[in-house]
């Protein structure tokens, strides 16, 4: 007999108790909470703490030999393959918003498999496909041919798209998706609705659940994470935590990725920063490690080539390389507009070579589908 | 013939409501097993045993243990 | 208060019945123990001798009876057993114990969850006996069982919390109650087990192999009782010291310094 399902719900009420506190641990809460065998929400709150940012060096220590003692020396590389940007949602920090003027499109399988070929001569094998969020036009059925056609090709299939029904997810399951990306932006009521003013998106509670979904399905890799800069980042980061543990608890099988952004400008928002200083950011991703070092954190090019090569030798398990961010950006059609702006311009190749010298070896695939899990 | 666990037994009865009797079974924490199927208290009454067959009955008791 | 299958209990205690001197001293210690739950074995009976009638002493002292498949070797006669020992007893709740190696009676994972699949269909209250596996534990909860009944040591053998690192995941990860069963030594053991944050305890030897059973009953459910308000009370996290208090490698130190 299945447990019922009930999905993780918070009030603004937790979201600003949370945040009022988020300033009080202080520099022995932060001692206990580096040393604690079994790191608590408290402990947690204490590492992103205001306090814990003097110890940045014994935060990064302690969170670099957690990974390492879980995963080695290893830094896994994969590349996003923007589908499509067609958008029905309004988000008010993101290039492809739907009342954006940005010229649309949407790859046909065909242009899917050259974009796919033209990652591989890059040496990737990991592919994450992204779409705007259109249901119409880049619904399941177009996600699943898409799927079906790339699947033979890679290694690992990715896929960050708009929330699905559980049944949805299952065929893409079958159909060979390793790993959805479900990203929650702001655990913050009020900035949520402040930020995503129309389309599906703009509903919080159907948000909130979609991970719970792809649960359901028997998916059994899920990535979450919120845009650093949208509301307060130690309470947004502390919720995160929290909606992690609470799919833990629920799906025992269910291993994470989380990803955590910091709002940069794009062309319909030149000036949106996210508030968020590199140390703070290093501070928030060694906090969240050494909660739960089972988590693996991914960076994406959207970070320096100083603080990649930082990240990526230390704490990171994966990140992208060679990223384009537009539809057809790596050979179908490479002269359009990017969702956001890639500071870490560096090929994959040359990220390798950068963590060969820090002593990371580079991991290109995992499992392969050949080894069986998928149809031939 | 009626075996019961196993063994010969000289009683006689016309229905297991009427064996339970002559066994002195307690009013609760016993399980009967009549030729290899369970058989509720509540059919004790209603279930007959023909002098014509064999019977195997097996009695199960509530014990202290495990 | 310990919930399970909807129904709440007073007691964190739970008592198995066998190796006393007699009904009567075991009637004494489920007594002084205050338990509300009590397992018992279902045998044949033996022609000619006297019945022992446990059920009304036990139905008096108010107890949930917890009949056990204790000598089953397989899946297919534990079930054979719970259908039994329902019919007998009156009640859904069944102990599941598959323990067909007999010098550690270590439960059989294979038997134990595949008869827990069954008995769960059946409608039966499962409180499975198991090994202290995580996987396996989440494997019977799934299967629809009202709790798991990891072993913290070999029945009998009185060791305490030899599995405790297994006990510590399986507790974090369960979403039903987790008694510890079997190996339980001393009072110590389940005041432990408590403070660890499992549900409950089943003791049986430690208290029916005492010099006096009766005020062993009663030492565990002071015992029980302490590690039921020590939980409740907010139990201080004792510090473990991390094994990298390790300087930051050198390479890292000049990367840390470049950031603003």
């Amino acid at each position: 007999m299945p447990v019922p399902i009930a999905n993780f719900q918070l009030t603004q009420q937790q979201f600003d108790t949370l945040q009022a506190q988020s300033c009080l641990p202080d520099q022995a809460a932060v001692q206990r909470a580096l040393t604690a065998a079994k790191p608590s929400f408290a402990d947690l709150q204490a590492l992103l703490s205001p306090a814990a940012g003097e110890f940045l060096p014994e935060l990064l220590a302690r969170a670099t030999q957690l990974k390492r003692q879980r995963s080695g020396r290893t830094l896994s590389l994969f590349a996003p393959l923007y589908l499509s940007n067609l958008c029905s949602n309004e988000c008010s920090y993101c290039g492809f918003s739907r009342s954006v003027a940005v010229k649309r499109r949407i790859l046909t399988v065909a242009e899917a498999l050259q974009e796919t070929t033209a990652i591989q001569s890059l040496g990737i094998s990991q592919i994450l496909l992204v779409t705007g969020e259109h249901q119409r036009k880049a619904g399941v059925d177009y996600l699943l041919e898409v799927t079906q056609a790339l699947r033979p090709q890679v290694a690992r299939l990715m896929l960050e798209s708009q929330p699905l029904d559980a049944r949805d997810y299952q065929q893409l399951r079958v159909a060979g998706i390793d790993a959805v990306m479900l990203y929650q932006e702001t655990y913050d009521p009020q900035s949520y609705a402040r930020h995503h003013t129309f389309g599906a998106k703009a509903d919080m509670t159907n948000r909130l659940a979609a991970p719970s979904r792809v649960a359901q399905a028997g998916i059994t890799q899920l990535g979450m994470g919120v845009l650093l800069g949208l509301s307060d980042w130690r309470t947004d980061v502390l919720l995160l935590a929290q909606h992690l543990r609470y799919l833990q608890q629920h799906w025992y099988q269910l291993a994470f990725s989380v990803a955590l952004p910091r709002l940069k400008p794009c062309a319909s928002q030149s000036t949106q920063q996210s508030g968020v200083s590199d140390r703070e950011y290093l501070q928030l991703l060694c906090a969240l490690k050494i909660f739960a070092p089972e988590i693996s954190l991914s960076i994406s090019t959207r970070d320096s080539p100083a603080l990649r090569d930082l990240l990526l030798s230390s704490i990171a398990c994966s990140a992208s390389a060679g990223s384009k961010t537009q539809p057809g950006g790596y050979a179908v059609s490479p002269q359009s507009l990017a969702q956001f702006s890639i500071d870490d311009e560096r090929s994959p190749q040359e990220i390798a070579a950068m963590l060969r010298v820090n002593g990371v070896q580079p991991v290109w695939q995992d499992w392969h589908p050949v080894l069986g899990r998928y149809p031939a | 013939m009626l075996y019961i666990n196993q063994q010969k037994s000289a009683l006689q009865a016309t229905t297991l409501a009427e064996l339970a009797e002559q066994l002195a079974l307690p009013a609760q924490g016993v399980a009967l097993v009549l030729d290899r199927q369970l058989l509720p208290r509540a059919l004790w009454a209603q279930t007959p045993l023909s002098t014509e067959q064999d019977h195997h009955i097996e009695i199960f008791q509530l014990v202290a243990g495990g | 208060m310990l919930t399970i299958a909807g129904k709440t209990f007073h007691s964190h205690l739970l008592l198995g019945s066998g190796k006393f001197q007699s009904a009567l001293q075991m009637q004494q210690a489920v007594r002084a123990s205050g338990t509300e739950l009590v397992t018992l074995a279902l045998k044949r009976l033996q022609p000619g001798a006297p019945l022992d009638d446990l059920f009304s002493p036990l139905q008096v002292l108010g107890v949930q009876l917890l009949p056990n498949t204790s000598g089953a070797r397989t899946a297919e006669e534990a079930v054979q057993a719970a259908l039994l020992a329902r019919e007998a007893v009156g009640t859904h709740w069944l102990k599941l114990e598959i323990h067909p190696e007999p010098k550690y009676l270590l439960p059989d994972p294979r038997e134990t969850l595949k008869a827990a699949e069954q008995l769960c269909d059946l409608g039966f209250v499962v409180l499975p006996y198991c090994s202290a596996d995580p996987l396996h534990c989440k494997q019977l909860e799934q299967a629809g069982c009202a709790a798991v009944m990891p072993l913290g040591a070999p029945i009998g053998s009185n060791q305490g919390l030899q599995n405790r690192a297994m006990l510590e995941i399986i507790i974090e990860q369960a979403n039903i109650p987790v008694i510890i069963d079997a190996g339980i030594g001393a009072p110590s053991d389940a005041t432990l087990a408590l403070e660890l944050g499992a549900n409950a305890v089943l003791v049986n030897t430690a208290i029916a192999s005492s010099t006096d059973p009766v005020r062993m009953a009663q030492a565990f459910r002071l015992a029980v009782e302490a590690g039921v308000l020590a939980q409740q009370s907010g139990l201080g996290m004792r510090q473990v010291r991390a094994q990298a208090s390790s300087p930051l490698e050198p390479g890292f130190a000049h990367l840390l310094a470049g950031l603003s």
